[in-house]
């Protein structure tokens, strides 16, 4: 990792990833540029989650290669993507309750100890919550400070490439924009963001890239404003139509 | 009532060993999420591992240092060998436990076939006896409470305020947040296995002393009453432990007094069953020990 | 011979009570430590049922001494272990499973060893309960080593009679269910099944046979007393469970039979430096112990692992096996998304 901000390129090729013996994500390719934002939606249970997790390492995926900035960083342990700079924030537990949010903070700093004060610093000018909070007990905090405090313990070692797992989940619609304008703040620094997200519409409007993911495949890609202008995704996911149950019809046939 | 306040200085002692252990018990919970049921084998290891230190030496510092020393290589060794192979597979969580089990039988037939099946007698040490208040405590008594609140406080110090103790809560609470952080999740488990050794086998050099005589089972027969403490207390949490220790050691001394000290571990098995059964996460344990069990 | 028919008893009865334990570890489970528990129970009951009145001035405490038949205090004993494994597993598995289950089945073990040692009017305290007659010793008039021979054949039967009950059940609706339940309680229940029940009816199922087991020992040693057994003991039972093939019924019946007739004879053969009487019965156990380990870490199904049943689920004791998630897909598209 070497922090300089700038053009750093997440790929994904041809990721095939399952717990057990059955894919449950298969043959996924995707590349997310520096600086832009590249969003996933899909129907719950479609294997975003776990393509996330097997993009920073946690699961082996069975196939596929994962490189940064052309380098193959596959099979590598979370520790190691850590440290060659990719962040993550899990859609659950993402921060760690018992510990205050400024310990968390510090915690994300482990691989830079000496530039924590700097770092935190810059977290908390991003989020100035964080700031008031900071001597409090994660779990203490509400639904929206917890999305700011996971965010910024993920952004705390200057990492090049940010995977966030619905961050916005269970939010009220006013902080889910929020969230979604320090997105957009991150990926104007440079990072290539990726970005799993249940309100299509706001990921699309704020996506260079979306895919849509069905039963672990891609269905759909391409810039989020074209996809938001699909009358038949936008009936799917967002505006009245069935409110995605066909989708579901497809996935139980 | 005097045969109790008497009763009394025993009775912290025994809290203080147990908790010692239970502290163990709780840091190895914390980090791997499992009983350990090799724990009281650890103990016995101390406490044999004392013995061979006295023999020589004749010094109780050092016999506590070399049961420390060897309780932190038997705990090291029972988390490389019992459970990491199994915490890494997503295998059962039974099956660990089972490994432990196994375990904690080869540790005590290692130790029968060393030592033999005979009681090795262990030097006590009688002191001068001092009051405090109503309360009897013999010099030795007082010292082994000092010891154990001592090393109870540090631990409780390092965990809270040193960034390698806070990255160990981290671990604790989630372990794979803990990895994509960066954090060296299985060298800090491996660190905190070993420490919990440390304060496992000091309990069990405090368990030999106040037993006078080493059995290959001496730790293993302890293993429930440990339990009992760290359940009783809210399992994983360092301050439960403390409390749960003075609950079940004073207990277990009142039940000596005045029902018969034959019974005394009944009544620690008792609490620990309907500890379980009514209030898993632990009498003082409220919020934040049910959060520590959340898996 | 005496000495092989001899192996022969206590390694069949051995197998019997390996069998039991299957049923709760193997089909529902269930790390039960208090197995052996019920085996004492069983032997006690006997025990005291057939003995005559304890004379006390012999210094002997004992409940009941009513002078029954073996049959009797056969049926009795395993009531008995039946009515209180139902009391117990009532009681302990509506409220815990996992390693809660196994620390509150250890407890019950030590509490019942405490106060048969202690508590010398229930079963004769550390003395223990001696000179049980034999079992229908007034009709069959035996000798010595015909009554050995007697009591091979009467294990070997009852032997052959729990082979074929838990061959027959562990094909049955029972048998299945309970396996699922073991597999994934969760969706199990969602069909309307109460892995509480399944649970508890294997739990008093192997208790029972526990207690015939204890039954059988008691018959073969004549005696029982706390120092003839540990809470421990239990533990030894499940190398054969694990080595034979976790809930597998001809699994286990071959992996008791290997491990703990076949380690024990073995052992007999390394020479033991003199004088050390507890040199051999560690070793065995050390040998146990890693056979355990080493079976978990290589070959944790066992050497005959259980077939896959009908329903799907295999018997891997794992969480993610692959059939359970299938089920659970199953159950997501029955109730629709966000349950399961
Ligand atoms: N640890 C696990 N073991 C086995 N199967 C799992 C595990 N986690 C998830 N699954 C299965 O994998 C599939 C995809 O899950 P995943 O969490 O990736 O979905 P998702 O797209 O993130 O859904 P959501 O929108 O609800 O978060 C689901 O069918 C789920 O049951
Ligand atoms: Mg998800």
């Amino acid at each position: 990792m070497d922090g300089t901000p700038g053009m750093h390129r997440l790929e994904v090729e041809d990721f095939t990833v399952g717990y057990g013996a059955a894919p449950i994500v298969k043959n996924v390719s995707l590349a997310v540029q520096a600086g832009t934002v590249t969003s996933i939606i899909g129907p719950n249970g479609a294997g975003k989650s776990t393509l996330a997790k097997a993009v920073v390492g946690l699961i082996k995926p069975m196939g596929g290669r994962l490189k940064v900035d052309g380098v193959d960083l596959s099979g590598r342990t979370p520790e190691r993507l850590a440290r060659s700079g990719i962040g993550y924030v899990p859609q659950v537990m993402n921060v760690f309750p018992s510990l205050t949010v400024r310990e968390n903070l510090e915690m994300g700093c482990f691989l830079r100890r000496s530039k924590t004060r700097h770092r935190l610093d810059a977290v908390f000018t991003m989020f100035p919550d964080l700031r008031s909070a900071a001597k409090r007990d994660a779990w203490t905090l509400s639904g929206g400070q917890r999305s700011m405090l996971a965010i910024g313990r993920a952004l705390m070692p200057e990492p090049n490439v940010l995977v966030l797992d619905e961050p916005t989940a269970g939010l009220a619609p006013r902080f889910q924009t929020s969230v979604w304008e320090h997105v957009r703040t991150v990926a104007g620094l440079g990072l290539a963001v990726l970005a799993i997200e249940q309100n299509a519409r706001l990921a699309l409007s704020n996506s260079e890239q979306a895919c849509v993911l069905v039963l672990g495949e891609v269905r759909r890609r391409g810039p989020g404003e074209e996809l938001l202008a699909d009358p038949e995704l936008v009936s799917l996911y967002i505006g009245g139509g069935d409110g995605g149950r066909s989708l579901h019809a497809e996935r139980t046939a | 009532m005097t045969a109790f306040f008497n009763a009394v200085g025993f009775g912290v002692v025994t809290a203080a060993l147990l908790a010692l252990a239970t502290t163990g018990l709780s840091l190895q919970y914390g980090v791997s999420r499992l009983p350990n049921f090799a724990q009281g084998d650890i103990m016995t290891v101390g406490a044999y591992a004392a013995y061979a230190a006295n023999g020589p030496f004749h010094s109780i510092a050092i016999d506590g240092i070399a049961a420390a020393l060897a309780g932190a290589a038997m705990a090291w060794l029972v988390y490389m060998a019992l459970i990491r192979p199994f915490a890494s597979r997503g295998t059962n969580r039974l099956t660990a436990v089972v490994s432990t089990l196994a375990g904690s039988l080869i540790i005590q037939d290692v130790l029968l076939i060393i030592f033999g099946g005979n009681a090795t007698a262990f030097p006590t040490i009688q002191g001068a006896t001092e009051h405090i208040g109503p309360f009897l405590f013999t010099t030795e008594q007082l010292v082994i409470i000092g010891v154990a609140l001592v090393v109870i406080a540090g631990l409780h110090a390092t965990l809270k305020f040193t960034f390698i103790g806070k990255a160990v809560r981290a671990v604790a609470d989630h372990r794979d947040l803990s990895r994509v952080s960066g954090l060296p999740a299985g060298m800090l488990t491996q660190l905190t296995w070993a420490v919990s050794g440390v304060l496992t086998g000091i309990a069990g050099f405090v368990l030999g002393l106040t037993a006078g005589a080493l059995v290959p089972t001496l730790g293993f027969d302890y293993l429930l009453i440990i339990f009992a403490a760290a359940v009783v207390g809210g399992i994983g949490n360092v301050g439960g432990a403390l409390f749960g220790a003075l609950i079940v050691g004073l207990g277990m001394t009142v039940a000596a007094v005045y029902i018969s000290s034959d019974y005394k571990e009944v009544v620690a098995l008792i609490l620990l069953i309907a500890t379980i059964l009514i209030r898993p996460t632990g009498l003082f344990g409220g919020r934040s020990s049910a959060r520590r069990f959340a898996v | 011979m005496t000495y092989a028919i001899s192996v022969l008893t206590l390694g069949g009865i051995t197998v019997i009570l390996a069998m039991g334990l299957n049923v709760q570890y193997g089909w529902a489970g269930d790390l039960n430590l208090s197995y052996y528990a019920y085996v004492a129970l069983g032997a006690y009951v006997c025990g005291v049922m057939m003995l005559p009145p304890p004379n006390a001035s012999e210094g002997n405490f004992y409940v009941l001494g009513l002078h029954q038949s073996f049959f009797v205090g056969t049926i009795v004993a395993v009531a008995v272990c039946a009515v209180v494994g139902l009391v117990v597993g009532s009681i302990a598995l509506r409220r815990v499973t996992g390693d809660y289950f196994a620390i509150v089945t250890l407890s019950v073990t030590l509490i019942f060893y405490t106060f048969s040692d202690q508590y010398a009017p229930l079963f004769n305290g550390p003395q223990g309960i001696y000179g049980v007659p034999h079992a229908f010793g007034g009709v069959l008039r035996f000798s010595y080593s015909g009554y050995n021979l007697f009591l091979l054949g009467l294990v070997a039967a009852v032997l052959v009679v729990v082979v074929f009950l838990f061959e027959v059940l562990y094909r049955s609706a029972f048998g299945r269910t309970l396996r699922a339940v073991r597999d994934d309680p969760i969706s199990v229940s969602a069909f309307g099944i109460s892995p509480y029940r399944r649970k508890l009816a294997a739990y008093v199922l192997g208790s029972a046979v526990g207690g015939l087991g204890g039954v059988l020992l008691l018959q073969y040693v004549s005696a029982f007393s706390p120092a003839g057994w540990s809470p421990l003991e239990t533990f030894l039972l499940f190398s054969g469970i694990i080595v034979g093939g976790v809930g597998s019924v001809w699994g286990v019946l071959f992996g008791a039979s290997v491990v703990l007739i076949g380690v024990p004879q073995a052992v007999l053969f390394i020479p033991a430096p003199a004088g050390a009487a507890t040199f051999l019965p560690a070793l065995q156990n050390c040998i146990i112990g890693l056979i355990i380990l080493v079976f978990l870490y290589l070959r944790p199904r066992g050497l005959f692992p259980e077939r896959s049943p009908v329903l799907g689920f295999d018997g891997a004791l794992k969480w993610q096996s692959r059939p359970v998630r299938f089920v659970v897909g199953r159950v997501r598209t029955l109730l629709g998304e966000g349950a399961a």
